[in-house]
């Protein structure tokens, strides 16, 4: 899932080999061969022939990974501009959508008050009122999470321990899975460095990464958590369920706003998008593996000394 | 408490003004409404508040730039500022600018009416410290 990270350097002393190393060995293998006696000439070809072969074989390969890894950039930063631009549209909506909910909810407690004065509230119409008031907060709820999605704070950075963020998150969803039979399995690398982080924002991403494997597992089962090195200057958290995995459809826009399997008024989709950007915003990367049948990891790839790194 | 908090809002959405008028007079409050920022201090250079509810964005003038022209006017009264607008930038500007608190649209009724009750008491102490009232 790491590929394409730091790879560059190795890459760039490959083609030197290929492109000069092999040629000049090539020219001075036929120049000696030129001169040799048929037998040895003969041998000599053979091997010329091998290493040219084996040259072109390797160049072939360097070509088709540098493109499948242009490919990947590609299409993380069409999906970092897509989110941009989500991002922007969504806070407008928020904004207006804002302003119709307060006057439904001053609408309704107007009915109330008229009500009240008027010698009383039958039970119905209290109720069928408090469902405004419901309805109202759920889609505050929903602004509130747009506008929480779409902010453009600059991360404060400090030095903490990963595991503690992690194990904090961790403590408060362990409540709720104990009430589904789920247990949280910790696999915490305690050799890891301390990270330069946004301790809030990060808390946010684990608790929504937590959330999402959560709900995937309804009838119980294991979510694990693990942070590990994903090499030089970089650590990687993993949050992994063995719930019943995404569609292969659905992975791709498993990180769009407003994309959610759940049911209507279960989830409002906007999870995991605020995950990715709060994990973009940090200058990490956030990757999703999942087999139908076979769960999902969730990793996320931060750098040690923040965003700039 | 027999004294009555009076307040003004200054919201664009009629609705939203009629019906806010409505309930806070409902509450023993003396309420009154304009919807601009302009509106709003025309009606200050003439009637005192305790407390103003400030809405962001409207036609006109909106109220980040309202606020400092209203401080200057009214300096005893509480502005809080109640918005659909939930921009970090924008409620730090306008708590620099003499606002009380930023009340975030749909604002429940009571989380209301609990700002507006402690703006009051904060601008009546404001008022008899300065020896005012």
């Amino acid at each position: 899932m790491m590929r394409g990270i730091n790879r560059h350097g190795a890459d760039a002393a490959g083609l030197g080999l290929h492109t000069v190393l092999v040629p000049i060995l090539a020219a001075c293998g036929a120049l000696t061969a030129a001169f040799s006696p048929p037998a040895t000439a003969a041998l000599l070809v053979l091997l010329l022939l091998g290493l040219c072969g084996w040259s072109s074989r390797r160049l072939a390969g360097l070509v088709r990974q540098s493109e499948s890894e242009r490919r990947l950039l590609d299409e993380q930063l069409l999906q970092s501009q897509k989110l941009a631009a989500v991002g922007e549209l969504s806070s407008g909506i928020a904004h207006e959508i804002n302003n119709p909910l307060a006057i439904v909810s001053q609408e309704a407690e107007l009915v109330r008050t008229l009500l009240e004065n008027r010698g009383g509230l039958s039970p119905e119409l209290a109720e069928s009122l408090h469902e405004i008031a419901v309805q109202v907060d759920r889609g505050r709820d929903i602004t509130r999470r747009l506008l929480d999605f779409s902010r453009k704070m600059k991360p404060v950075a400090q030095f903490e321990a990963l595991d503690k963020i992690i194990e904090d998150m961790v403590v408060l969803v362990e409540k709720e899975a104990g009430l589904k039979e789920a247990r949280v399995a910790r696999r915490y690398d305690r050799n890891l460095p301390l990270v330069l982080i946004d301790v809030p924002l990060l808390r946010q991403a684990v608790i929504n990464l937590l959330t999402n494997a959560l709900d995937a597992i309804p009838h119980g089962g294991t979510i694990t958590v693990a942070t590990g090195s994903a090499g030089p200057g970089k650590v990687c958290i993993s949050v992994a369920d063995n719930g019943p995995g995404v569609a292969a459809e659905d992975l791709p826009r498993i990180f769009n706003p407003f994309f959610t399997t759940k049911p209507p008024g279960k989830g409002t989709g906007l999870g995991l998008s605020i995950c990715h950007n709060i994990v973009e915003r940090m200058g990490g990367k956030i990757l999703v593996k999942s087999e139908p049948g076979q769960g999902a990891v969730f990793t996320v790839v931060l750098p040690v000394k923040g965003e700039s790194a | 408490m027999s004294e009555r908090i009076r307040i003004l809002i200054v919201d664009d959405e009629e609705r939203f003004r009629s019906t806010l008028i409505k309930l806070l007079s409902s509450r023993g409050m003396q309420a009154a409404a304009a919807g601009s920022g302009e509106e709003a201090l025309e009606l200050l250079e003439g009637q005192a508040f305790d407390v103003i509810l400030l809405d962001v964005k409207m036609p006109g003038m909106g109220g980040v730039k309202a606020l400092p022209r209203i401080k200057e006017l009214r300096p005893e009264a509480e502005v809080l500022v109640l918005t659909g607008h939930a921009s970090v930038d924008i409620a730090s500007e306008m708590i620099r600018n003499g606002a009380a608190d930023y009340l975030l649209k749909p604002c429940p009724l009571d989380e209301l009416l609990d700002g507006v009750r402690a703006a009051f008491d904060r601008s009546r102490t404001r008022k008899l410290a300065s020896g005012l009232a």
